[in-house]
């Protein structure tokens, strides 16, 4: 069996990723600041905003014309404000929304009060970033919203990959169960080879139609030398890393989960557990040959099990050989 | 999608039976109603008594049973959880639901509570519009169910219905089923609250069987130390669900 179930996955999780570091992802700005310290590209901070006093002498006026804000804590896209531009009175909304202080002013309060926030937070910040706009030849898949790219890494081992295109339908949300299109992706090359919507397979984008399969992303090498960086920085063992490609600033990640959904397989067709029970095989054996590295010893390299297991096969295999020749044997001579 | 074209002759058929089945299911409920409701002699209630027996029998099992049994709920709900894979509300509630059946009766416990459940679903909308705090919402809904149970218990002559723990556990449901209906929709909601109330109905059948019973007159502790055993064994199970055979079966498509 290669799939990968949630029995497993969740068995998996409890043994490679410690309460700590699950927690840690939680937090956006903690999480960055780490990754950056790895060495992994993620947007920049414009400004943190921790608590009421800061959000009172903050100087809005200092604000780029684009910038995104979002709750430290938030749950996946709640609560977070895209700002596109300026006009009269204050910004503009990708939505199209006028956007004033006064209504910042009150985000940012609902935000610090915990209310955008995952279960169990009764306060948190406000982060405020750049705003990402898609690499073009990535944007020109999807008709709008932020397409991005999921990377589930067994400590530094990329395992699978697949992108998340939104569709008109999914109102431009990269999330699959809302509508939009996954596309696995062939990490020789960066190219997509499937692409799914909902639980059927699709060769063009249904908005858009543009050809998916073949469609290659840009900046594939360090999207992936991006995800491989995830897990040693963050303590995770099992991660799921979100990226996304800004036109400007090229790979960023954007989020790291500690309990990476499945669906990825079905977007591949293939299974994870297969794969993962290869790379630990692999470990071992390195694991195994390092050990006995330096050492001059009689019995360095011996594994008798293993010596065990394949002289039974052979042995089987031998005797098995022989009845069947014996059963064949009589009949030649009758023939 | 396969979701989007069931203008397909099979699929209408199929549709229709469901709709058909779900009918009867709720001309059942009503008449179950109407007959602990309505004493009296007529074509309903008399129907009723003849398929059900009487709706209001109590289960007449002593209070040591009730705990007894406790783990072997337990235990069908780590099945139905990790091998088969069906999502029901928290963790022991299809099991706390059970005990409250237990403590009412095989036909009034089930239909009670679910009158309940319903009672409650449609107070949730409105407490929702008065925008309250999660304390103070959770605590409205718990005095509502207890308004409704108890009218019901004084109604039908249950009082075993209004002990604290049927309505804590009722209007539990009902909360997590609002959690449900405004993060996975509508559809989703109601397929929880029907497997909760599906395993809850399995658990009480099945801890009320006459072997079980006589098993845990014998030998008390042979129960729950057998739940122990093969709740372990059924908690390190890895593989796949039940479930995840459909889910996942485009990946398992693969040849490699």
């Amino acid at each position: 069996m290669t799939i990968l179930g949630m029995n497993r996955r969740n068995a998996l999780i409890a043994r490679l990723n410690p309460r700590e570091a699950i927690k840690g992802v939680n937090q956006k700005f903690e999480t960055k600041e780490r990754l950056a310290a790895a060495g992994v590209p993620v947007p920049r901070t414009l400004a943190l905003i921790a608590d009421e006093g800061e959000a009172a002498e903050f100087d809005f006026a200092s604000l780029p014309d684009a910038f995104a804000i979002k709750p430290n804590r938030g749950r996946r896209g709640e609560g977070v404000i895209l700002v596109n531009g300026r006009c009269e009175g204050g910004w503009r909304k990708l939505s199209g929304e006028v956007l004033t202080i006064a209504m910042l002013r009150a985000h940012i309060t609902r935000i610090l009060a915990g209310e955008l926030s995952l279960e169990g937070g009764n306060c948190d910040a406000a982060l405020i970033e750049p705003l990402i706009r898609t690499h073009p030849d990535f944007a020109r898949l999807v008709p709008f919203g932020l397409p991005d790219i999921r990377i589930i890494c067994l400590g530094d081992v990329p395992l699978m990959a697949m992108t998340r295109l939104p569709t008109v339908e999914s109102g431009g949300r990269a999330n699959l169960h809302q509508g939009a299109v996954g596309a696995a992706i062939d990490f020789r090359d960066g190219t997509i080879f499937r692409s799914v919507l909902g639980q059927d397979e699709v060769w063009d984008h249904p908005s858009t139609g543009a050809p998916l399969i073949g469609a290659a992303l840009p900046f594939w090498r360090e999207t992936v030398e991006a995800a491989r960086r995830c897990s040693g920085a963050l303590g995770l063992g099992y991660v799921g890393v979100d990226l996304v490609i800004d036109a400007q600033a090229g790979v960023q990640v954007l989020e790291c989960n500690a309990y990476p959904g499945l669906e990825i397989q079905n977007v591949n067709a293939a299974g994870l557990a297969g794969r993962i029970e290869r790379v630990q095989r692999q470990q071992r054996e390195a694991a195994r040959a390092a050990r006995w590295a330096g050492h001059r010893h009689r019995y360095a390299g011996v594994r008798p099990m293993r010596d065990i297991g394949v002289g039974l096969q052979t042995g089987l295999r031998e005797a098995a050989a022989r009845v069947a020749g014996a059963w064949a044997g009589p009949a030649q001579f009758a023939a | 999608m396969r979701s989007d074209n069931l203008h397909l002759p099979g699929d209408i058929a199929l549709l229709r039976t469901f709709y058909a089945l779900v009918t009867a299911a709720a001309a059942t409920f009503g008449a179950i109603v109407w007959t602990l409701f309505d004493r009296s002699d007529n074509i309903v209630t008399s129907a009723v008594i003849a398929v059900f027996g009487d709706p209001s029998r109590p289960w007449d099992v002593p209070d040591m049973h009730l705990l007894l049994v406790m783990p072997m709920g337990a235990c069908v709900v780590v099945f139905v959880r990790s091998v088969l894979g069906w999502k029901t509300f928290g963790l022991f509630t299809p099991m706390l639901l059970a005990l409250a059946y237990l403590q009412s009766g095989p036909i009034a416990g089930p239909v009670i509570s679910t009158t309940a459940i319903l009672i409650g679903m449609l107070a949730v909308p409105l407490l929702k519009a008065l925008s309250l705090s999660r304390v103070g919402f959770l605590g409205t809904l718990i005095a509502i169910v207890v308004s409704a149970l108890g009218a019901m218990a004084l109604e039908f002559q249950q009082p075993a219905l209004v002990s604290a723990f049927p309505v804590v556990v009722t209007a539990l449901i009902v909360e997590r089923w609002w959690n449900a209906f405004e993060a996975d929709g509508p559809k989703k909601a109601m397929r929880m609250t029907t497997t909760t109330l599906a395993v809850a109905l399995m658990i009480q059948c099945l801890v009320a069987a006459p072997p079980v019973l006589l098993l845990a007159a014998e030998h008390p502790l042979a129960l729950p130390l057998s739940s122990i055993v093969l709740m372990i064994v059924l908690g390190r199970y890895q593989g796949l669900r039940l479930s995840e055979l459909t889910r996942f079966r485009a990946a398992a498509q693969e040849g490699a």
